[in-house]
């Protein structure tokens, strides 16, 4: 017999308490896992996106409040298109259309020419008229729709031509249409939503070599010192500053934070009630001359125990949980499940934090019980 | 102190709530090494509170303890496991943990101790055989009747092999066959092992067992 062991018998031998105290943590695990999860789905959407598109800087309008809300002047693409170190400028309209009275979807356009076609699997052909669109594998299994079918995006009918596949989920849960059209919906006919470049890289500026992250300040700050009314990002640092995106880690950080302070206190008050139970027995661990040490460990095993198999459970419910928002109608064509092994130890580390830090104060008390006033009692 | 004494109590008191109760008054004992002490007297003559102060679980109000030339309070402040190496106890209610199987308590003081974990084992079920429980290793202890739980009891006592043994009424709930049982027990640990062995206990036909006797009465010495 072990230590260990000996925790998971006292465990064991106090069933139901052990039962609601490790759904308790694996409720705030759950918690966890699945708000963060969401919110990282999201901001890893985002870097996706701009990693297939091999896209360095976002132009989009100064102070608005997300990526979805800028609308800047499609003409400064040619502008910046006349900066020796860019390689490459493609401007984007973003939207969102309801689709079935329930769900959204985002729709892209793009010129007919844009290099953002580039490296897209595609089944069928890439949209060459104002009535054509071609759609993200994830719409095609959702909707069930094929190539040759009509798609209706706000109130304007769409032949589907083609059918994409995109490492991007905010890609594959998207209709693309040609730009022309989209501002004709929107009724933005000069506007685009932002601009995508693409800097080149080993250039030479005068005669010096620059690095390839000075390479794309360089052009950043070019930028900027053109279009004063422009915000130009750094991709790396888009997802950090996005409020939207943000907001959403903050909010799911906030909320999981007070899931695990309750579940802090669930494990205290088991451990503690534990301890109280069991100031016989520890009186005469003491007694037959257990060091502290080795009491406060007993304790600890207990409690981080209770957290680690509510660990386990929460990173169970937590994916139930997730797989139930990503089906939500506002998020399904946005997320994708994504439950990497990485992920998973965080949760289990934490919990495991958990169990430590509620252990400290039960174990506490353990070793100042006295063991002659167990003696006398009895 | 001549270097056969391995305890020495000198002049020791022991009260309790602020004076009003006077457990010991002014012991003085000395246990030579290898002996076999029995402490006789009625209920509340203070025999526990002897005990409980030889093993260093109390302190006295006054006078001082000595283990082997040492004070015990300085012994248990130095080291947590002067306790555990040197005195084994047999409590009066025997304190064994009932949801834990007669290998397991019999272990828990070995948890303690710098043997693998293929040695404890062994030492722990040798001593349940020669408690003649074989067949009892894996019961609950709930499930024994008392003779068999104090006999667990001294199992646990002697599994770190102390140099004393106290037994705190160690025959108080058998029957007659168990006491005898138990007496041999004890008699074959401090013939065979020179454990020192000191027994509290109220029966006076018991305390004619034994080699030399004391007789406590209101926290005094009488005899």
């Amino acid at each position: 017999m072990n230590l260990f062991t000996l925790a998971f018998k006292n465990l064991w031998n106090r069933k139901v308490r052990t039962v609601l105290t490790v759904l308790g943590v694996g409720v705030s695990i759950a918690a966890f896992v699945s708000l963060i999860g969401l919110a990282s789905n999201l901001t890893d959407a985002y870097k996706a996106t701009y990693e297939r598109r091999e896209t360095d800087l976002i132009v989009r309008e100064k102070g608005s409040f997300d990526l979805l809300s800028s609308a800047i002047d499609k003409e400064y693409i040619n502008r910046i298109r006349e900066i020796p170190q860019v390689l490459d400028v493609n401007a984007m309209l973003i939207d969102f259309s309801l689709m079935k009275l329930k769900d959204y979807v985002l729709v892209f356009g793009w010129d007919v020419n844009s290099s953002l076609f580039n490296n897209m699997k595609i089944r069928g052909r890439l949209p060459k008229s104002l009535d054509e669109a071609i759609i993200g594998e994830m719409i095609a299994c959702k909707f069930n729709k094929k190539i040759g079918d009509k798609i209706e995006i706000k109130n304007s009918k769409f032949t589907i031509v083609g059918i994409f596949q995109s490492r991007s989920v905010f890609e594959e849960g998207s209709v693309v249409m040609l730009l022309e059209r989209l501002q004709q919906i929107k009724k933005t006919p000069t506007k685009v939503t932002l601009f995508n470049v693409t800097v080149k890289k080993d250039t030479i500026a005068g005669k010096k070599r620059i690095d390839e992250n000075k390479e794309v300040e360089y052009v950043q700050s070019q930028i900027s010192n053109l279009f004063p009314d422009a915000e130009v990002k750094n991709v790396h640092s888009i997802v950090s500053s996005d409020n939207l995106a943000s907001t959403l880690i903050n909010f799911a950080w906030a909320i999981s934070l007070i899931a695990f302070i309750i579940a802090i206190s669930g494990i205290i008050n088991t451990m503690v009630t534990s301890v109280l139970e069991q100031t016989r027995e520890i009186g005469i661990l003491i007694a037959i001359g257990w060091r502290n040490v080795k009491i406060i460990s007993l304790i600890m095993y207990e409690s981080i125990l209770l957290s680690f198999l509510g660990g386990i459970v929460g990173l169970i419910l937590g994916y139930g949980i997730m797989r139930t928002l990503i089906s939500l109608p506002q998020l399904q064509n946005i997320s994708r499940m994504h439950y990497d092994i990485m992920f998973m130890l965080k949760a289990v580390s934490i919990s495991l934090f958990i169990g430590f830090l509620s252990g400290i104060y039960p174990a506490l008390k353990a070793i100042s019980i006295e063991p002659i006033e167990v003696l006398r009692y009895e | 102190m001549s270097e056969d004494v391995l305890i020495e109590v000198k002049d020791v008191s022991k009260y309790y709530e602020d004076g009003k109760v006077i457990a010991l008054n002014s012991i003085n004992l000395k246990i030579i090494k290898g002996e076999f002490l029995v402490i006789k007297g009625p209920s509340g003559s203070g025999k526990s509170t002897l005990l409980h102060l030889l093993g260093g679980l109390d302190s006295p109000t006054k006078g001082e303890i000595y283990f082997d030339g040492k004070r015990i309070k300085d012994l248990n402040k130095a080291s947590r496991l002067f306790r555990i190496n040197n005195i084994g106890f047999v409590f009066q209610a025997f304190y064994l943990w009932s949801t834990l199987n007669v290998l397991e308590n019999v272990s828990l003081p070995l948890m303690e101790s710098n043997l693998k974990k293929k040695e404890r084992l062994k030492r722990a079920k040798s001593l349940i055989d020669m408690m003649g429980l074989t067949d009892k290793y894996f019961s609950l202890v709930g499930n024994l009747s008392v003779g068999e739980r104090q006999r667990v009891a001294i199992a646990r006592a002697l599994a770190m092999e102390s140099k004393v043994l106290l037994a705190d009424e160690p025959t108080g709930s058998l029957d007659s066959k168990n006491k005898e049982n138990i007496l041999d027990i004890f008699k074959r640990i401090n013939k065979e092992n020179g454990t020192t062995i000191v027994m509290a206990t109220h029966e006076i036909a018991v305390a004619s067992f034994f080699n030399r006797s004391i007789k406590l009465l209101d926290g005094r010495i009488v005899s």
